[in-house]
């Protein structure tokens, strides 16, 4: 599933273990926890369908989501989906289909200016929103996987998240 | 010749003090309260002693912690308070006061939750929001650079707050450039004699370290990034043609919910200073100290040979930080023992550096803002024999020179210089903690040791102060 816009989110992402390690105080559960709900009448071949809903401040540009299905992948390896969402309107919706049912983590920002990176002030400091599924706080870092690893399950799975 | 070292130790009498000089403090706490909500107006401070000069015009701007309480939760450390600005100014002889909280992003979205959100200095609420970047916890409470157009609140963490100098009112964060939006802003810049600002913001995780070269009307001319160290660094000296960072053996090291519980104590190792040259923005020398934790300097110099010299006021190490500063805000008066000293540091070109102390306190150091590069006289606030807080006055070789001793249950605040240049006055606070009121005391820079030449009160106490300048 990896498009143009996939590599360029995994390549921003990246970055934001260094940018949130500038960050003075920790990070602190303070946005509600992101909800996961299983979808009833979903499909029924053994795959899953994840709805992601992400609430937004600002209606302009783009959410720009990196999923991932593993705690080596979120770490630096490689997303199973990338995948954006015009906000124009909140929540922004962005649906992922065919995935296989099991535990997932979201790295995402909110691309303002839309030039496709996030932007950073010289010590890299983020000047563009983000955010990690489940509302997870980053602590010198990313949040660990686990904290922001949510289950699919077969059939379909919606998650709601900030990016704010 | 009587060399610096016997200057030095004839002021040594100094270090013999008494463990407290505070008899009936209970009235301390009213310096960590809350101000009314819309500020401080008071068209006439009450003169209580003394009688002010003239020909003294001009505005005393201050900045400070100062909101501590909300929605039921108190902040317990002094560097938490969200800031407030002052302005006293004078004029025909009469002293007006304004006090405006900076209106920052984190004290907007407070007041309208009704309660703490995001974690502070020393201090983390109950159930703290998520903190995106620096800005987010930015109280804008350390000190204040007046420009003429505008007055700049400074913290150091991230942005300066830019402010109307005349309504204090809150315009919002300053952006110097794109990519400087939101990066740290020492709460500390030196002043050339040419009017030009150099400052610094520093990234106690990663090292990193931005210098900045402003103009005398505000405008960026010119920014760099160097790799400086990692411990806590609040404060730098600029000399003619060199900047210079001291960072103390406290780095972060640990998880907290607050920025303070994050920086660890590392007992046995050393400061280390880097030396960034004026012209290229780029470290010329390193050097190493002894191991203790520093926020202020003195002016600084540099001789033909190379050598630099200034002076700081060191803390054996950081207990001050997390012990005093902490229970001041329940009403402990300070402790004498874990209080800073002063400390002349000498740095050769060939990479030594030695570092002597008469032992004598020394806090909040002022020297003209025209002499920050030069060798020149200073003041700062001290002990006088019998314990109490004490203005101290010291010659260009660092020898005491003079002293005047406050009453007893006096906390000296920061006195700076006022006036037109080369300034003839100091101006600065006193909070009386047996009484709870707040004291604007001013003193002739050569004859300290007569007293204030003028003493006025604000109607209610205000918040413990941090900083000021004259304008």
């Amino acid at each position: 599933m990896t498009t143009p816009s996939n590599i360029i989110v995994k390549r921003c992402l990246a970055g934001t273990a260094a940018l949130l390690a500038v960050l003075g105080a920790e990070a602190c559960a303070g946005k509600p926890a992101g909800i996961t709900q299983e979808l009833t009448g979903g499909r029924t071949d053994g795959l899953a369908d994840l709805e992601i809903q992400v609430d937004v401040k600002i209606l302009k540009g783009r959410i720009m989501l990196a999923l991932y299905d593993s705690e080596a992948a979120y770490n630096g390896g490689p997303a199973v989906a990338g995948v954006t969402g015009e906000a124009d309107e909140s929540p922004v919706v962005i649906s992922v289909k065919d995935l296989k049912p099991g535990t997932y983590a979201i790295k995402g920002y909110h691309d303002l200016d839309g030039d496709g990176k996030m932007n950073t002030n010289a010590f890299g400091i983020p000047s563009e929103p983000y955010g990690f599924s489940n509302n997870a706080p980053g602590n010198f870092g990313p949040p660990p996987f686990e904290k922001a690893a949510f289950e699919v399950t077969a059939g379909g799975t919606v998650h709601k998240m900030a990016i704010k | 010749m009587v060399t610096r070292r016997t200057l030095l130790s004839g002021a040594a009498a100094l270090a013999a003090l008494p463990s407290s000089a505070f008899a009936a403090p209970r009235r301390l706490k009213r310096g960590f309260q809350n101000p009314p909500r819309g500020g401080y107006d008071t068209p006439a401070l009450e003169l209580v002693a003394g009688r002010p000069p003239a020909d003294l015009e001009g505005t005393y701007y201050l900045n400070g912690p100062a909101f501590y309480e909300r929605g039921g939760e108190r902040y317990g450390h002094w560097f938490d308070g969200d800031g407030m600005i002052h302005a006293f100014q004078f004029s025909g002889g009469r002293v007006s006061h304004r006090g405006r909280h900076v209106e920052t992003t984190k004290f907007l979205a407070e007041e309208k939750a009704g309660r703490f959100l995001y974690p502070a200095f020393g201090t983390a609420p109950k159930s703290p929001a998520s903190v995106g970047r620096p800005d987010d916890v930015n109280v804008a409470n350390i000190s204040i650079l007046p420009f003429r157009d505008e007055v700049l609140a400074l913290w150091e963490g991230g942005s300066a707050y830019a402010l109307d100098p005349e309504t204090l009112s809150t315009r919002g964060p300053k952006v110097y450039a794109d990519d400087l939006a939101g990066a740290p802003f020492s709460a500390h810049p030196r002043i050339s004699a040419d009017g030009t600002v150099w400052n610094f913001g520093h990234d106690p995780f990663s090292g990193r370290l931005a210098i900045y070269e402003i103009g005398p009307y505000g405008a960026l001319k010119r920014w760099g990034m160097v790799q400086g160290g990692r411990g806590m660094c609040h404060d730098f000296i600029a000399t003619a043609r060199h900047l210079v960072f001291v960072f103390p053996p406290c780095t972060p090291g640990r998880s907290s919910a607050h920025y303070l519980g994050k920086f660890v104590w590392r007992a046995g190792e050393p400061r280390e200073i880097v030396v960034v040259s004026k012209e290229t923005l780029e470290i010329v020398r390193r050097h190493e100290l002894p191991g203790a934790f520093q926020f202020h300097h003195f002016n600084g110099w540099e001789e033909t040979d190379g050598t630099i010299r200034f002076a700081s006021c060191a803390y054996p190490d950081d207990s001050w930080m997390r012990e005093d500063a902490r229970a001041v805000t329940r009403g402990v008066p300070f402790s004498s023992e874990r209080s800073a000293r002063f400390e002349a540091v000498t740095l050769r070109p060939d990479g030594r550096a030695s570092v002597e102390t008469d032992g004598a306190k020394a806090e909040f150091p002022m020297f003209r803002p025209e002499s920050a590069e030069t060798r020149a006289p200073s003041w700062c606030s001290g002990y006088a024999e019998n314990g109490v807080d004490a203005l101290v006055a010291r010659d260009a070789d660092g020898s005491v020179i003079a002293t005047w001793a406050a009453g007893p249950d006096m906390i000296l605040g920061e006195h700076v210089f006022a006036g037109r240049r080369p300034s003839r006055y100091l101006i600065g606070t006193q909070f009386d903690a047996a009484r709870g009121r707040t004291l604007l005391s001013l003193f002739t820079t050569d004859r300290i040791a007569d007293g204030p030449v003028a003493i006025w009160t604000t109607p209610k106490p205000i918040p413990l102060p941090l900083h000021g300048r004259w304008a």
